[in-house]
């Protein structure tokens, strides 16, 4: 790629982060335009954290992206209208529908039996990992607030790094916030107050879908080749802590884990790469798809969103501390997905019973019931 | 550790690394013709030669990984015709080498090119053919067309006529231990050409005609460029 293209393409990215940042912003001013009541029965029913959970997994199967849910959490906590100790239940729950998205790609690879078995493998341990922090985690969350204290103490000495201005407030929140007061005022001046909240939350959300996926496409591009490289050095080098900031650093630089995850898959499927050797860079993916959340937070005028933001790094950090440095635990996964596939691929019907079973059936009907 | 994130084009790095596999292949068939004219130690030839080929093995196996990483990352779309044909032209690199093993090989039966009456014409073909593979390499990096055809064209019509001198040792009256190791000898630098001749096919034959060279095949799909 040439170096004019590049610098085109980067020149893009930066514009659709803007796009991003008010896309949250007029997100977390239409949910505030909403009535107190009208909020309290939207959200009433997440304040049960398992029904945090259960939503977070649905909405990101939803849209089939962690980063688009996870800003959208943060936009909505920076309303005010989502405490934080809701939402950080939800992210968790982002983390594990973020998976299904490699578990339908290696449904690819379901002609060979040793191929769909490995690519199976591949893509459920990351779902496993991510079930298995949510069940260590979630219940020392609720039981002592594990995630969230560590994550206001985090928060606050990165608050401290934010470029903020004394006495109006952070130049970014500020340049965010003028194309969402235009439209505010371009809805006062058509007379479309009553639907001012619906609209700039409709908006807030299409902006926040569209930027992302633009700037997950234009990174992709620009850094394709170095991918590549990282990939065929992990390839090299084998698992370890390289591999493991690798998947970071792709996953920051195309802000998508499922991008990342997903290159993985194929790899995985023709043998080249083992799930050992796949797992580390699942987990730092796991890591580094949390700059989205990061980078919604210093839209949102709430410093709560910053907690949330914070405290989806910290999940993430503590179920590789737990998980990651000790080879019996490491194995669990690994384990739990390599019996899965070889199960799949005696009963393919189990396959979709699992996809259906975590991603759709568990998480509605723990909403139902909640 | 941050080397990984340089960037780079892969594809062009696939190139050099087939254009080295070729360069080792030229080493080999050194080594291996210098033993079975009788002009190295066989044993000490042989460890060298294994070394050879097993890196050009490693090579190809490392190439078809970044092949699969290529279309794995990028979107196979983009370059799956030049992704095919760099997995065939390792192929035939690899192949190359293990040819050169075979030509080592005749020294375990006792062959030693060196005594007899065709020492001239056998050190004829043997550096035509180690001519052949330095040509090759260079008509493959450079890309140059005209120099494909007319290489390819050479190797034709070597083919039948290392066919001719086959033919010739295994009907000859001769001594199978002289025979049989010419016979063979002729029929691996006859494949080894062929060889030579899919890897030069690659630079001007469409994909699914890649080792089926036709010179107005070659030409349509150039002109149609």
């Amino acid at each position: 790629m040439s170096w004019a293209e590049t610098a085109a393409r980067l020149g893009l990215t930066l514009f659709f982060l803007y796009l991003f940042l008010a896309g949250v912003k007029a997100l977390e001013t239409g949910i505030s335009s909403f009535g107190s009541d009208a909020v309290d029965q939207i959200f009433g029913s997440v304040a049960n954290p398992i029904a945090g959970l259960a939503a977070g997994i649905l909405a990101t199967v939803l849209v089939q992206s962690s980063s688009v849910s996870t800003a959208t959490i943060v936009g909505l906590v920076g309303s005010g209208v989502l405490p934080f100790e809701s939402a950080i239940p939800m992210v968790m729950g982002a983390n594990i529908g973020t998976t299904v998205t490699n578990t339908l790609a290696s449904l690819g690879h379901v002609r060979q039996s040793a191929y769909f078995e490995r690519a199976l493998a591949a893509a459920t341990m990351h779902d496993y990992f991510n079930l298995l922090s949510v069940a260590v985690l979630l219940p020392l969350e609720i039981a002592f607030g594990l995630v969230s204290r560590i994550a206001i103490a985090l928060a606050g000495i990165f608050d401290g790094l934010l470029p903020q201005v004394d006495a109006g407030g952070s130049p970014i929140k500020d340049a965010v916030a003028a194309p969402v007061s235009l439209v505010q005022d371009a809805l006062t001046s058509l007379g479309w107050l009553g639907a001012e909240g619906a609209i700039l939350l409709a908006l807030g959300f299409v902006l926040i879908f569209l930027s992302l996926w633009m700037i997950t496409r234009n990174m992709r591009a620009v850094m394709s080749g170095r991918i590549e490289n990282a990939i065929n050095g992990i390839l090299g080098r084998g698992a370890g802590i390289g591999a493991l900031i690798a998947g970071v650093l792709m996953t920051v630089a195309v802000q998508s884990s499922s991008i990342t995850t997903s290159i993985l898959v194929p790899l995985v499927a023709a043998g080249v790469l083992t799930l050992r050797n796949a797992f580390p860079v699942t987990l730092g993916a796991n890591v580094g798809t949390t700059v989205t959340a990061l980078l919604a937070s210093v839209a949102a005028e709430s410093p709560d969103a910053l907690i949330v933001a914070v405290a989806h790094l910290t999940f993430n950090i503590l179920g590789i501390l737990i998980f990651y440095p000790w080879p019996q635990l490491r194995r669990i996964p690994l384990q739990l997905a390599s019996w899965t596939a070889a199960a799949a691929v005696r009963r393919k019907s189990l396959v979709a019973a699992y996809v259906i079973g975590l991603f759709i059936i568990f998480p509605l009907a723990v909403l139902l019931i909640a | 550790m941050f080397s990984i994130f340089r960037d780079s084009d892969q594809l062009e790095n696939v190139e050099q690394q087939l254009a080295g596999m070729l360069a080792q292949c030229q080493d080999a068939y050194r080594i291996a013709t210098a033993a079975v004219f009788g002009e190295s130690d066989p044993t000490s030839s042989g460890d060298e030669l294994l070394d050879l080929d097993r890196e050009i093995n490693r090579t190809e196996r490392a190439i078809r990984r970044e092949l699969l990483v290529h279309g794995t990352v990028r979107g196979a779309e983009l370059d799956l015709g030049l992704m095919l044909t760099y997995m065939s032209v390792a192929k035939d690199i690899e192949r190359i080498g293990d040819k050169c093993k075979d030509i080592w090989e005749l020294t375990g039966m006792g062959a030693n090119f060196s005594v007899g009456d065709d020492l001239e014409e056998l050190t004829e073909h043997r550096a035509h053919v180690a001519q052949l593979i330095t040509w090759t390499l260079d008509a493959f990096t450079t890309e140059d067309a005209e120099k494909v055809h007319e290489l390819i064209s050479t190797i034709r019509d070597d083919a039948a006529h290392y066919d001719t001198h086959v033919l010739h040792f295994v009907q000859s009256e001769m001594p199978s231990r002289h025979a049989a190791p010419r016979a063979l000898f002729y029929r691996y630098i006859k494949r080894l050409s062929l060889h030579l001749s899919n890897i030069l096919s690659s630079v001007v034959m469409p994909v699914d005609r890649l080792d089926f060279y036709r010179r107005e095949k070659a030409i349509d799909a150039e002109a149609d460029q």
